[in-house]
């Protein structure tokens, strides 16, 4: 049973048509992500603002890896947190929301694991 | 690291999510406008009932908040004044730490204090760590 219902973000990537089943995953890929991730996170963990945190060049070198960042993405999400749901939204197209549950970080972040996990990429 | 939260949830008393003008689930005040102005945070925290004030000495039964700001004047950070005139805050994801003076924070990514605040001690209690008001979705 999902916990979680899907929405579809007001600012998703237009025309794009995301293709769970085939992430372009390879060791060069998490590479460049993981040198990417860790930029933002040592620039950006200090801030609140998350307009900040999603405009700094490494977020959005990020989110122009598309398809092939998503498991990545899940997995930085899963290991140190972060605001990662913007990006996602953006990747992916959809926008899991916590059911019967108030809507708190904890449980947005909780919502997108699930819903990673049920697409197979974690 | 702590997403749960950030410097404006604390200072507003919040633990449970964290508060900007921003996309869900970011919280912020019902009517508030929501855009990164020092107009829009002095707003949010009037929701809370607190009115601007000049300078940040502690003042007996009088609890205070200073925003920070950048050279652009948007909003960078929000600390909370103890009981003992020291402050704390919330540093975005990371712990939340105490600092004797504003100035402690200021100069760098923060910018410097732009804009304080203060309301009545709700009870005279010290609010370092009791939270006041949880965020709602």
């Amino acid at each position: 049973m999902p916990t979680y219902t899907l929405e579809r973000p007001t600012a998703a990537l237009p025309n794009r048509r995301y293709n769970p089943k085939n992430p372009a995953v390879n060791q060069g890929v998490r590479n460049e992500f993981r040198a990417l991730a860790d930029w933002w996170h040592e620039a950006t963990d200090v801030l609140s603002s998350p307009s900040q945190k999603v405009k700094h060049r490494a977020y959005q070198r990020i989110i122009g890896l598309r398809e092939a960042a998503v498991p990545l993405i899940l997995e930085d999400l899963r290991d140190h947190g972060g605001y990662w749901f913007y990006a996602l939204e953006r990747i992916t197209g959809t926008c899991p929301r916590p059911k019967d549950r108030p809507a708190t970080f904890a449980t947005v972040r909780q919502a997108w694991l699930k819903w990673g996990s049920d697409q197979g990429f974690i | 690291m702590d997403s749960s939260y950030n410097c404006v949830a604390w200072a507003a008393g919040v633990t449970t999510v964290p508060w900007w003008p921003f996309e869900w689930p970011y919280y912020w005040p019902q009517n508030v406008p929501l855009e990164e102005s020092i107009t829009a945070f002095v707003a949010a925290f009037a929701t809370l009932r607190y009115v601007e004030c000049d300078q940040p000495d502690l003042e007996d039964g009088i609890e205070k908040r200073a925003i920070y700001a950048d050279a652009q004047q948007v909003p960078t950070h929000v600390a909370r004044q103890l009981a003992d005139g020291r402050w704390t805050s919330k540093l975005g994801d990371l712990k939340d730490i105490e600092h004797a003076t504003l100035a402690d924070l200021a100069g760098g990514l923060y910018g410097t204090p732009a804009t304080f605040m203060k309301r009545l001690v709700a009870g005279g209690s010290d609010n370092r760590t009791r939270p006041m008001r949880q965020g709602s979705d």
